[in-house]
């Protein structure tokens, strides 16, 4: 039983881990538009954007 | 560098891939700082450098990528309400932790947990269930108590007392070291609840944002003609009596005024419903909220915003809508009433237990909290609601949009229908003079079809057919096709002599045909009305037009009852007239001389051609010319009604058997939140089997 003194703060401390990052979500305004966010995930920026290496690209095809 | 931002709504937008196709073009484009759409809302927020854009630019970048955006005026004030996801989410993370720790009580009460561990667990509990109790039942507790300060009580009152009594007993008992406490059942109620309410808030805000939406169409900029002939862009709510504004074709014109330049063609369809353009003369008036056709033109300002006619009919029209609303006084009645018996069942509990049958104390208490929860009216509360928001978000998937749940439900319980003649039940229909050769009647067609000028819609061709570059258009004239040939107004075609009428063809040999424009039935008028015969309810117009021309359409579409003549004050006698009779009466009507008969109507309905007035009147909006729609609205009401009897009943024979058990003292706690929670459950998933029929 002693193990639960130490399992069930963890368990806590995991859980509450993700309650804040829900809410941190929420605050951030994140959940606004979830009617955009399908479409937005198709950018054209993500394969124009300078940050990828071109031969990825090349590769890829 | 200084920048400005506007809010523009994209009311005609159909999909999310367009939002943020706008919002792309408009980030690529040089002195935009900001632009970001909303697609579940169908708003773009836009900042930009005031140095190398304008509210203007931006609008014109949205229409040559093919939508319109229109500035809205967001309401300030727009009530939120409690945010409540955050809320929602404390309080799942303490249900699906408690009940860990709970479910661990009670399988290891009966095997071999000890005393130690068992209260080491139910401390854990208590402090996860603090903020769940004070935090995420704050919804409840503010209701409540914001009641109680005004000596009411609400349907949040029991629940704000049964959570805060089933927290505080469970503490007693921890601290006595019983095995009964209660933080999973506190938790569980206020979880499942939420769950409610957000859905609910949910339903709420998406009607409320599609209406505004439309609403925020009408919000007009002006441009102000100084002395020494400078413009200035300016709110048409800053023009002042007196002024000089200049307005282009295609602008609404922003106050009531007196034309300065000759010949303007005024489509004044937002006001009358009439649809045929006026050609206003220099000096002639000219209504707020018209559209100019041709132009530009100047005018000068008479009355601004609440004096214009407008202004002054949307006042007419408020205080006679504000007579409405008695189904939030009826609910409010129903908590008054009901609540103080839910409170006195849980004290009679109580009371019976502890004195006359001899319990113990905390025994009693939780026999009494068993049925606060049990008899906690939420099924019978969301019976209603959760039928009508179901009901509400099909109806705007059709294009519908109904403004309250109230007239929902009443739509269907109709047994008169009034209809306004020109604009609602007519629209209009220009008719080929039967001399015409074959040649000339195609030749006629193909120019009526190159124009957006509504008395060319009124031809029964398709919408324009751009590309053809001998057909021209001139505006507030007419249109001009090869060989000479004209469709026009009486100066364009040269045929002053041939006197009255408003359009005319001339082909190519120079002899000139009048034009007449008649009327014919809105597209589904034939069949709403067949529906409505076979559902036994009567349909009668009420028309301001000459009786010969009320009784001709009458005779045309088969409507029996028939009155012409009727000014506005006629119609609301008519109107009062069948409400004293006992019938539940419909309005359908589109012009401002409609919006006293529409606010005294027990449902009114416009379509959205309608004049504005009569739009922010009516109960129901129909986005779709066809009447078809309103035959389908109707029927959803019908089955609407159906499920909410369905739901009423349900918590009757649920409370029924629910309340004698609880008062037996079979129910714990936590029984009685799982029971009041399935049966809420219960009820919003009757609410979802409504469909709209197609």
């Amino acid at each position: 039983m002693n193990a639960l003194l130490f399992l069930i703060p963890i368990s806590l401390l995991m859980g509450g881990t993700a309650l804040a990052a829900c809410i941190w979500s929420l605050r951030s305004k994140q959940n606004e538009d979830p009617e955009g966010a399908k479409y937005r995930i198709f950018g054209e920026e993500i394969i124009e954007s300078p940050s990828v290496d071109p031969r990825v690209r090349i590769d890829n095809q | 560098m200084s920048t400005a931002s506007e809010t523009f709504s994209l009311a005609d937008v159909r999909c999310g891939g367009c939002v943020v196709k706008i919002e792309r073009a408009l980030q690529k484009t040089e002195g935009i700082e900001y632009a970001r759409g909303n697609a579940t809302q169908k708003r773009l927020h836009v900042t930009w450098d005031e140095g190398q854009q304008t509210a203007l630019s931006v609008q014109h970048i949205i229409r040559q990528l093919g939508y319109i955006a229109e500035p809205m005026e967001l309401l300030e004030a727009e009530p939120q309400g409690m945010l409540l996801m955050p809320r929602l989410s404390v309080a799942g993370f303490g249900m699906m932790n408690i009940m860990a720790l709970s479910v661990s009580v009670w399988f290891g009460v009966a095997t071999d947990m000890g005393q130690g561990t068992m209260q080491f667990l139910h401390w854990i509990a208590a402090v996860l269930a603090f903020p769940v109790m004070l935090y995420s039942g704050w919804v409840f507790h503010d209701a409540a108590l914001r009641a109680l300060w005004r000596g009411r009580m609400t349907m949040d009152t029991p629940i704000s007392i049964a959570i805060i009594v089933t927290y505080a007993a469970s503490v007693v008992e921890t601290v006595r070291g019983t095995e009964h406490v209660y933080f999973d059942a506190v938790i569980g109620l206020v979880f499942f609840l939420l769950v409610g309410r957000v859905l609910e808030q949910y339903m709420h805000r998406r009607t409320g944002d599609a209406a505004q939406n439309l609403r925020g169409i009408l919000n007009v900029s002006a441009t102000r003609v100084h002395a020494d002939g400078t413009r200035e862009s300016t709110p048409a709510d800053n023009l002042r009596e007196g002024d000089r504004v200049l307005v282009l074709a295609g602008d609404r014109v922003p106050a009531d005024g007196v034309l300065l330049s000759s010949d303007l063609d005024v489509d004044e369809s937002i006001l009358t419903g009439e649809t045929r353009p006026r050609v206003a003369n220099c000096g002639a008036p000219l209504i707020a909220g018209s559209f100019a056709l041709s132009g530009p033109a100047e005018m000068r300002v008479t009355h601004v915003g609440a004096a214009s006619q407008l202004g002054q009919m949307a006042r007419l029209a408020d205080r006679v809508a504000a007579h409405k609303g008695g189904l939030q006084a009826a609910s409010d009645r129903f908590a008054a009433s009901y609540i103080p018996l839910v409170l006195g069942g849980g004290a009679l509990g109580f009371l019976g237990w502890y004195f006359v049958l001899g319990a113990g104390f905390a025994q009693s208490l939780l026999i009494a909290i068993s049925v606060l929860i049990v008899t906690c009216p939420c099924a019978a509360g969301l019976a209603t609601p959760a039928v009508t928001a179901r009901a509400m978000n099909l109806a705007l998937a059709q294009g519908i949009i109904f403004k309250s749940g109230a007239a929902l439900e009443k739509l269907g319980s109709c047994t008169r229908i009034f209809l306004d003649k020109t604009g609602t039940a007519s629209v209009p229909k220009a008719s080929v003079p039967a001399g015409l050769a074959p040649a000339s009647v195609s030749k006629l067609y193909q120019l009526a079809a190159h124009s957006r000028h509504p008395v060319c819609r009124a031809f029964d061709t398709q919408p324009v057919t751009s590309g053809d570059d001998t057909i021209k258009e001139i505006p507030g004239h007419g249109v001009e096709g090869p060989d000479g040939v004209r469709l026009g107004s009486a100066t364009f075609v040269d045929a002053r002599r041939l006197g009255a009428g408003s359009l005319f063809f001339r082909d190519e040999t120079g002899c000139v045909t009048p034009i007449q424009i008649g009327e014919t039935a809105r597209s589904g008028l034939t069949a709403f009305l067949r529906q409505m015969t076979v559902s036994k309810r009567t349909v009668a117009l009420l028309s301001g037009d000459q009786e010969k021309a009320v009784s001709n359409f009458a005779d045309m579409t088969g409507i029996k009852h028939a009155d012409a003549a009727q000014s506005p004050e006629d119609k609301l006698e008519k109107i009062r007239a069948a409400q004293k009779a006992g019938e539940s009466v419909v309005m359908v009507g589109d012009g401002i001389n409609d919006a006293i008969s529409l606010g005294a109507a027990d449902v009114s309905v416009s379509f959205s051609g309608a004049t504005q007035v009569a739009q922010n009147v009516a109960d129901l909006v129909i986005a779709h010319s066809d009447f078809t729609r309103l035959s389908g609205a109707i029927r959803l009401s019908e089955d609407a009604n159906t499920l909410i009897k369905q739901n009423l009943l349900f918590s009757l024979v649920y409370n029924l058997l629910a309340v004698p058990l609880a008062l037996a003292g079979f129910l714990s706690p936590a029984l009685a939140a799982l029971l009041m929670a399935s049966s809420s459950i219960g009820v919003m998933a009757n609410g979802m089997r409504l469909r709209i029929a197609t």
